[in-house]
């Protein structure tokens, strides 16, 4: 499913490897936690998947693609394929929550009918029906967040990638958020999440990748752990 | 595309609109104060174009003619000028028109000239009205070898002048439109940047959802059009109605006109509206495709 094969990474003008020799094989319906302290590479890794950065080395299959070798102008297709979760939310905030969603699916020219039938299904699934016509600046952080994440699985996407879903969330919110997730993954959704919440990734006791200065330190499945 | 698709464009643009309202005006103010100073010159240009078609009306050729010319001779020459591609229209003026004539203009030797009618001394001539003034020296030099034409007169230094300032004005007001077009390209497109510019989170969201550039472009594309064309029709409004105003307060003091008329509004208008819709829908359009360039490359 997403597999990573000698990725490194060094931002343009510095020597510092934000990410080296990154070796990894993720498969279909895995949820994997990548963790590590601020600073160790997370955001990275992510925005590789993303395509929002290039690899300097290395080559990075997802869905037996090498993405690494997809145009420009194809960026946007195989976008639409993923699910994507961010700390700040990133909703768009001349939208209501209904037309968030709905967004998703109009740029891939899915019909009326269909955008009708969907949205509120999804809204239903993360508990926001009575807010379909908010709009964002009126939701509290975790309302906000349950809405990224209707407009994450609208389009069935085979991958969610999280960059710190709960960051700005409290325990208990965030306790909902992962149920939700784990109930995505749980649908056959391969979900990977960046976090440096340790109690949550206890909690859920999954596959971990720990990172440190940029390269894998551990990955095995349970609790948080890095090498201190 | 979809239809439901360009339904989203307008939904989108007109909610932009009003959700950065402000940002709107200021496109929309920018464009409009662009045009206006424009405007104001354009409107400056017409009437030179048109004081100085006026003149260019007045001018005329005389073509004296001998005083024994004979009738081949009248025919040929007739028949050249009907023939003659500059020629707008001419007239013949007999001895007792020219006579009539003169003393009308010099009332006051009246009687000298009555003793004249017996034994009119003036010549028989053909008065020449040309498409323009540029044609008058050329028409003189090809009709002055001709038979029975004794000599032409025309204002000639006064035509040559005519043509100096027709040309200037002309170079004038090309280069200044080229130069006040380019300024209001300059401020409306960073006015525009500046929009965009406050909408850059906005765009990248989109783009990580994965919309294309295309889909993010044509709203923008759409809203500055909006915005230009409305800009471009207040300005419009505003030239009229100060043209208008400003019209109705000279006509009042007609005794400064030294009869001079200016440009009818009716006849400019419609050229400057014409020109100003375009060039908001153009300006709005491209200044957005521009100013959106640098922030799509997420
Ligand atoms: N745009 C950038 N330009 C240059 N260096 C960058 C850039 N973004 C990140 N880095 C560097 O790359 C390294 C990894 O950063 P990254 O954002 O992946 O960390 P992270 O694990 O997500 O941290 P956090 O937990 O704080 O979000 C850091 O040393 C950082 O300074
Ligand atoms: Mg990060």
């Amino acid at each position: 499913m997403i597999k990573l094969n000698g990725v490194c990474k060094t931002y343009d003008k510095t020597e510092h490897l934000a990410l080296s020799d990154i070796d990894i094989c993720i498969s279909k319906g895995e949820f994997v936690f990548i963790v590590g302290k601020s600073g160790a590479g997370k955001s990275t890794f992510m925005k590789l998947i993303l395509k929002e950065l290039e690899p300097s080395t290395g080559e990075i299959h997802v869905d037996d693609q090498d993405i690494t070798k997809i145009k420009r102008r194809h960026i946007p297709f195989y976008r639409r394929k993923l699910g994507i979760v961010f700390q700040d939310f990133r909703l768009l905030s001349d939208k209501t929550v209904y037309e968030n969603i709905a967004f998703a699916m109009e740029i891939v020219e899915t019909s009326t009918a269909v955008i009708k039938e969907s949205v509120p299904n999804a809204l239903k699934l993360v508990g926001l029906s009575h807010r379909a016509h908010y709009f964002p600046d009126q939701l509290s952080g975790g309302e906000q967040q349950r809405v990224a994440i209707a407009r994450a699985i609208i389009n069935n996407p085979y991958l969610i990638i999280c960059d710190e879903p709960t960051g700005n969330l409290d325990p208990k919110t965030s306790i909902g958020i992962m149920n939700l997730l784990k109930d995505i993954n749980a649908k056959g959704t391969t979900v990977i999440m960046a976090t440096h919440d340790k109690d949550i990734v206890d909690l859920m006791q999954m596959r971990v990748i720990a990172l440190h200065g940029g390269k894998i330190v551990s990955d095995k499945k349970g609790g948080y752990h890095s090498e201190d | 595309m979809k239809i439901n698709t360009f339904k989203y464009f307008f939904r989108d643009c007109f909610r932009s609109i009003k959700k950065n309202s402000l940002m709107s005006i200021a496109s929309v103010i920018s464009v409009l104060s662009a045009l206006v100073i424009l405007g104001i010159f354009l409107v400056i240009t017409f009437n030179i174009q048109h004081i100085t078609s006026e003149m260019e009306d007045q001018l005329e050729l005389k073509v004296f003619l001998e005083k024994d010319i004979s009738v081949e001779e009248m025919g040929d020459l007739e028949n050249t000028l009907d023939a003659h591609k500059d020629i707008e229209s001419y007239t013949f003026q007999s001895k007792d028109e020219a006579l009539n004539i003169m003393s009308n203009q010099l009332e006051q030797y009246e009687n000298i000239l009555k003793g004249l009618e017996e034994d009119n001394p003036l010549p028989e001539a053909f008065i020449i009205k040309t498409h323009s003034a540029g044609a008058i020296t050329e028409l003189n030099d090809s009709l002055s070898d001709l038979d029975g034409v004794d000599y032409i007169n025309y204002g000639e230094s006064y035509v040559g002048a005519l043509i100096k300032f027709n040309e200037f004005a002309n170079i004038m007001s090309m280069v200044v439109l080229v130069i006040l077009t380019g300024i209001s390209l300059f401020i409306i497109y960073n006015t525009i940047k500046i929009t965009v510019f406050a909408r850059r989170k906005e765009i990248s969201i989109m783009k990580l959802v994965g919309a294309t550039n295309w889909y993010i472009r044509v709203p923008f594309i759409i809203e500055g059009s909006i915005l230009g064309v409305l800009g471009s029709i207040l300005a419009v409004l505003v030239i009229r109605n100060a043209y208008y105003y400003l019209l109705g307060l000279i006509q009042g003091q007609s005794v400064l006109m030294m009869g001079i008329t200016f440009a009818p509004p009716e006849s400019v208008m419609p050229e400057i509206m014409v020109y100003f819709i375009v060039y908001g829908l153009v300006v709005g359009a491209v200044g957005s495709l521009f100013s959106i360039r640098k922030f799509l490359d997420v």
